[in-house]
């Protein structure tokens, strides 16, 4: 199996729809292609990140289907795209996708959303223009969705500050600051490694700690 | 006068509330559901083998009452609040039968759970979360306390974002994470794990299924695996600038000259279950159990 087959079966063997001789090609596969094997995991992301999305909270359900195709559109471009520029589009896009599902998911009505900015990045300063090319972009892409959803979840969590104690906005403030700084450190280190698909993973799995950290909070102080 | 005296007796019934115990029963399915809801306190739920659900405990300053409601299927259990209900704190001990879900929220209540074997849901953002022995599922969120479970088998998801998160002597499936606090899994054999933490220390002290698979994720805080002896698995260890300490396998390689990262892939026993571990700049330790 060459890696453009792997290409084409990836989805399906994702998806567990593969027969057992199939897929068995595809684990043989992997097991001797590192670069296949970066981009099965982080199609696994993806879809574990779509999966992980609250139950409670789907968007309605006029607008799921939107987001559906917007993913899967997303992934089959990136799927059959080069080879050469396959693995770095694709978990960029990726997460870009992944981040516009958790934007339309998880962000606030409007109306709850006036409150004074609280302790975060600033979107203006955190998202640095990098000389990486795609990979930075795409990523910088995915980056601006989970700061507007958070910048959403911040701005709310202000409206609610006044009926806390000051020992759980203390609490929830250095909560939110160790996120920061994890999410600066991984910032860093992808500035001098810009194509790779983990850090660009664990960017993502860090910016929704932080959003599902002030969803939990918005939940039950509501 | 009559005025103060009109204000003195309206209060009257509110402050006798707010002293009041509380003392309710009605009939439910031996598996229903059961909702809790208490804003601040504690809660404790155990499970017996009568068919009703019983709530006795205290309620606290400007709570208006106690509203027990429902049908055999369902049942609900709220206290009601006057103004902001955050600081109204009641205690409340409420007896399930043993097959019911329970699902639990508050804002600053301690939950404690026992002897319920169906599905238990917990969610709290001042407290500790305890869920003893038997239910098939938990689901056990904290933000600013401690999430202990402890369960013989099927699917635990255990989250806090400042707590400690320990879970003990499970099986099955777990989904672990916390952002600053530590996470302890020990105990059983787990077809499926994933872990992670932003700043937590992890440690990892059970065993793999055949052909389970376990994931750990963490940006700056250690992980520990400490798996059995026999353990058949292929790992993939990867750390941008933490160490490695392989005691089941190979020493970690420097990836490239020109960073800092190390990866690290073998295999124990012949393969099988899946292993991958991967910080940013914690360091990573697997050892034998």
């Amino acid at each position: 199996m060459t890696c453009e087959h792997l290409t084409e079966r990836l989805d399906d063997y994702l998806d567990g729809e593969l027969s057992e001789a199939e897929f068995q090609e595809v684990e043989l596969h992997l097991a001797g292609c590192p670069r296949c094997r970066e981009e099965e995991r982080a199609g696994r992301a993806v879809v574990a990140m779509a999966a992980a999305l609250p139950r409670q909270q789907q968007p309605p359900r006029d607008l799921w289907p939107g987001i559906a195709e917007e993913i899967g559109r997303r992934r089959r471009f990136t799927l059959f795209s080069s080879a050469a520029s396959r693995p770095v589009v694709w978990w960029a896009a990726g997460l870009a996708a992944a981040a516009a599902v958790v934007v339309a998911v998880w962000i606030v009505p409007r109306g709850t959303a006036h409150g004074p900015a609280v302790a975060g990045p600033d979107p203006r300063t955190v998202v640095q223009r990098a000389s990486a090319g795609v990979a930075l972009d795409g990523l910088d892409e995915a980056e601006r969705e989970y700061q507007r959803a958070t910048a959403e979840l911040m701005a709310a969590l202000g409206t609610r500050r006044a009926s806390l104690s000051p020992e759980t906005t203390a609490s929830i403030d250095e909560n939110l600051r160790v996120i920061d700084q994890a999410l600066a450190e991984i910032r860093a280190a992808l500035e001098r490694d810009p194509g790779s698909p983990r850090l660009g993973r664990m960017l993502a799995s860090t910016y929704e700690k932080k959003i599902e950290t002030l969803r939990r909070v918005l939940k039950l102080t509501t | 006068m009559r005025t103060v005296i009109a204000v003195l007796l309206a209060a009257a019934p509110a402050v006798a509330v707010a002293q009041d115990r509380v003392s309710q029963t009605r009939p439910a399915a031996p598996d229903g559901v059961v909702q809790i809801d208490n804003p601040a306190g504690s809660i404790r739920v155990i499970g017996w083998d009568r068919a009703e659900v019983a709530v006795s405990g205290t309620l606290g300053p400007g709570a208006s009452g106690l509203d027990l409601r429902g049908d055999r299927r369902h049942t609900w259990v709220e206290v009601e609040t006057e103004g902001n209900p955050h600081g109204v704190s009641s205690d409340l001990e409420v007896r399930v039968p043993a097959g019911s879900d329970v699902a639990i929220e508050s804002f600053g209540a301690s939950i404690s759970v026992s002897d319920v074997k169906g599905m238990v849901t917990a969610e709290t953002v001042n407290g500790d979360i305890r869920v003893g022995e038997a239910p098939r599922e938990v689901q056990a969120e904290s933000v600013n306390g401690g999430v202990s479970v402890s369960s013989r088998g099927g699917r635990v998801q255990a989250e806090s974002v400042n707590g400690p998160v320990t879970v003990r002597g499970a099986s099955g499936e777990i989904n672990a994470s916390t952002v600053n606090g530590p996470l302890t899994i020990t105990g059983g054999t787990f077809e499926r794990g994933r872990l992670e933490t932003v700043n937590g220390r992890v440690l990892f002290e059970a065993g793999l299924a055949a052909r389970g698979s376990l994931e750990v994720e963490s940006v700056s805080g250690e992980v520990e695996l400490a798996l059995p002896e026999n353990t058949s698995a292929d790992f993939s260890v990867t750390t941008f600038s933490g160490d490695i300490r392989n005691e089941l396998g190979p020493p970690a390689p420097a990836t490239s000259r020109h960073t800092t990262e190390r990866e690290l892939t073998f295999s124990t026993g012949g393969g099988g279950a899946k292993v991958t571990v991967e910080t940013l700049s914690g360091s990573i330790v697997l050892r034998r159990r």
